[in-house]
């Protein structure tokens, strides 16, 4: 699966938000910049919704907020790192976020999306990759790394 | 001048007829049914109104005119009635079913004849006179009219050992009513001095029309069933079933031997050599025939007559439906309790023998032609007016007793079933639920724990949120990497088909082919999402299976209790 078909320059970046509600808002309207997402509120509700009912910090660092809605027209992913760290993440181990991958799907990609959703997972879960991604300096390196990983 | 204003039947065409007939019986059986009254006294009582008896819109040459039609009605109730007589019955319950025939038959026989004879004796003080009136009308009343009392049993899908045997005497007692006719018309000539009274030559004449039809029924069948086999399509099927009843009834016209009997034999036969494969041309016959049996008991109704009766033959018609009510109840009673037959037999089948018509009135026809008018214009008129009361209040005693005998809707198919129900009879009302927060470990123990494949997903306020179909589980468990990422949110979709309890099963089963999902979720309003059931489609079609299966069980265990115990 072509994982960076779904990204792009302008959907990556770096978060500066405090807290984990800022960090997710921010990679929201990142997200929101593709002209699949044909509604912005509808998405952070959903999002918010999602994430009320089991956090989607995965541990190592990482969190994967993703959600499959009807106003979505097809797959898109946003990538933001956040250098300091979000410890009020919630993650499984308890320790900070510092790369979130957001992956909103249409309503009728239910298989499309459980590929992506693990495809990203067990790319993730490459320290080697995870590192790359921390170090990078810029949108474009973020980009280049999910483009070379295909 | 103003000639064309006055409407009277000779202007309106036989098809008009058919038409106003076939329309007005069925919004009149409707208006019957909502009062639970049988659907055929609709059917009758809309005739009373447009016949003879009521505003005469069908005169006597317009239901002459369509006699033919009603020969052809009886054929196919004949067929239809043949189908469902299995000899396997006759094989184990022979004995007992010509008992109660016997029985039920002589006991109508002799009350009718008693009491006649009695009445006859009392106005006439004619001795021979008041016999020959007895057992000429006690011979009439050991007839019970198929059609009328088959009809309610279709309408109840009845089924059950008093079923069976209602179906095995109605079919059979017109044959013992025709013989003990034979022999009560020779032994009343004699009583009168009628002609020549020759018992053996007046015997033979409906032996002849016992066996031809029995003959020709056969024949028919042997034939009907190579026909089958060879034919290409259901269209073909129903063409080739049609065309032989006609044939059939034809020929019993051409040769004037028993109608209902030579179809009967007709449809036993095919039923019995080929059950599998003549179920399909029986089914056909059966969606055809719904217009047929109104236009039929539309016009029973239009021709019954309750002119000319005077204070005799009032008198003479209130002995003969007394006789015979007591002498069909009893009679049943005891035939039924001598043969071994069960309780519910022995109480029920005697209130479902009132019916009288085709065979009655025809005796009753041939009796005016036979004997001097006094005689038999009298027991034509009792005849008719008799069978007016009967045809009125048989069929609702029929509807009584199957109901008391616990024998309604138990002769039934899944798709009887499907349109019977609405969707709160079968939904899941307490079904196994999701919430959107169960992780993907809680959905797999679901799954393996219980045996549906389709679950609906809730949130805390039991809000329909949507569905986790087992293709979706399957897809998500191919990703195992997502297992501790996953709740039931991430995995359900949303509900494909939506209804409310109130919903007949059949729209239901419809809008489920229509968005191709085989589960239902049931909601308490269109708007709402409060979840009200859940039909996991798999599960509901074992339900309705094992149901059918449960009745056709429990009738039949009756029939094997009834074998066990012959002597009971």
């Amino acid at each position: 699966m072509q994982i960076s078909k779904y990204l792009s320059v302008d959907r990556c970046g770096f978060a500066d938000g405090a807290t984990k509600h800022e960090a997710i808002n921010e990679i929201i309207e990142w997200a929101a910049r593709s002209p699949d997402v044909t509604d912005p509120h509808e998405l952070t509700q959903a999002l918010w919704r999602r994430e009320g009912l089991m956090s989607t910090g995965i541990g190592l660092g990482v969190a994967v907020p993703h959600v499959r809605i009807p106003s979505v027209k097809k797959m898109v992913m946003a990538v933001a790192i956040h250098r300091d760290g979000l410890p009020d993440y919630g993650s499984m181990d308890g320790k900070p976020v510092r790369i979130l991958v957001l992956i909103a799907a249409a309503g009728g990609q239910h298989a499309e999306y459980l590929q992506l959703l693990s495809e990203v997972v067990d790319l993730l879960k490459k320290d080697p990759f995870r590192e790359s991604l921390l170090n990078a300096e810029t949108p474009e390196e973020i980009y280049a790394l999910f483009c070379a990983e295909q | 001048m103003f000639d064309f204003l006055n409407i009277h039947s000779t202007h309106l065409n036989l098809l008009l007829i058919v038409g106003i007939a076939i329309f007005g019986g069925t919004l009149g059986a409707r208006l019957f049914k909502k009062l639970r009254i049988p659907q055929v006294v609709g059917y009758v009582a809309i005739g009373l109104v447009l016949g003879e008896s009521g505003i005469k819109l069908f005169d006597h040459n317009l239901v002459e005119a369509l006699r033919p039609f009603n020969y052809f009605a009886l054929g196919v109730i004949g067929f239809m009635i043949g189908g469902e007589l299995r000899l396997e019955i006759f094989r184990k319950y022979g004995r007992q079913l010509t008992i109660i025939l016997l029985v039920e038959g002589l006991a109508a026989f002799f009350a009718v004849g008693i009491l006649v004879t009695g009445v006859t004796l009392l106005f006439t003080n004619n001795v021979p006179l008041s016999l020959a009136f007895g057992m000429v009308l006690g011979a009439i009343a050991s007839a019970t009219a198929p059609a009328a009392t088959v009809d309610v049993l279709w309408e109840l899908r009845s089924g059950g050992p008093l079923t069976t045997t209602i179906l095995a005497i109605v079919a059979l007692d017109d044959g013992l009513a025709l013989l003990l006719y034979a022999f009560s018309a020779s032994v009343a000539d004699g009583l009168i001095g009628n002609g020549s009274a020759d018992l053996l030559k007046a015997l033979f004449g409906p032996i002849y029309e016992l066996a031809g039809a029995v003959i020709i029924g056969v024949a028919a069948g042997v034939l009907m069933n190579f026909l089958i086999r060879k034919a290409r399509d259901k269209g073909n099927s129903l063409a080739l079933t049609i065309g032989l009843v006609f044939v059939v009834i034809g020929l019993t016209l051409m040769l004037q031997i028993d109608m209902i009997l030579a179809a009967m034999c007709l449809g036993m036969t095919v039923a019995n050599l080929a059950p599998k494969r003549s179920r399909g041309a029986f089914e056909l016959v059966e969606s055809f025939a719904p217009p047929i049996y109104t236009l039929f008991f539309v016009l029973v109704g239009a021709r019954l007559t309750l002119v000319n009766m005077t204070l005799w033959t009032s008198v003479l018609a209130v002995a003969y439906v007394i006789g015979r009510t007591g002498g069909k109840m009893l009679g049943a009673r005891y035939g039924a309790k001598w043969g071994g037959a069960p309780e519910t037999v022995r109480r029920y089948l005697g209130p479902c023998l009132f019916s009288q018509a085709g065979v009655a009135i025809g005796l009753a026809i041939l009796a005016t032609q036979h004997f001097p008018p006094e005689i038999g214009q009298t027991i034509i008129i009792v005849i008719t007016g008799t069978t007016l009361i009967v045809q009125l209040l048989g069929p609702p005693s029929v509807r009584y007793a199957i109901e008391r005998a616990g024998e309604v809707g138990m002769n039934v198919t899944v798709e009887d079933l499907i349109s019977s129900y609405r969707v709160g009879d079968v939904m899941d009302k307490d079904p196994v639920l999701l919430h959107e927060h169960s992780p993907m470990h809680e959905i797999i123990r679901v799954f393996s724990e219980h045996n549906f494949l389709n679950y609906p997903v809730v949130d805390s306020d039991k809000n329909l949120k949507g569905i986790i179909t087992f293709q979706n589980v399957r897809q998500s468990l191919a990703n195992a990497i997502l297992h501790h990422l996953l709740v039931a949110d991430d995995v359900m979709e949303r509900p494909a088909a939506l209804a409310t309890a109130n919903m007949s099963l059949s729209e239901a089963v419809e809008l489920m082919n229509e968005v191709g999902a085989d589960h239902l979720a049931v909601v308490h309003d269109n708007d709402g999402r409060a979840l009200a059931g859940f039909i996991d489609r798999p599960a509901m079609m074992r339900a309705i299976t094992a149901e059918v299966l449960r009745r056709t069980e429990k009738s039949r265990s009756h029939l094997e209790l009834q074998a066990a115990q012959p002597n009971q």
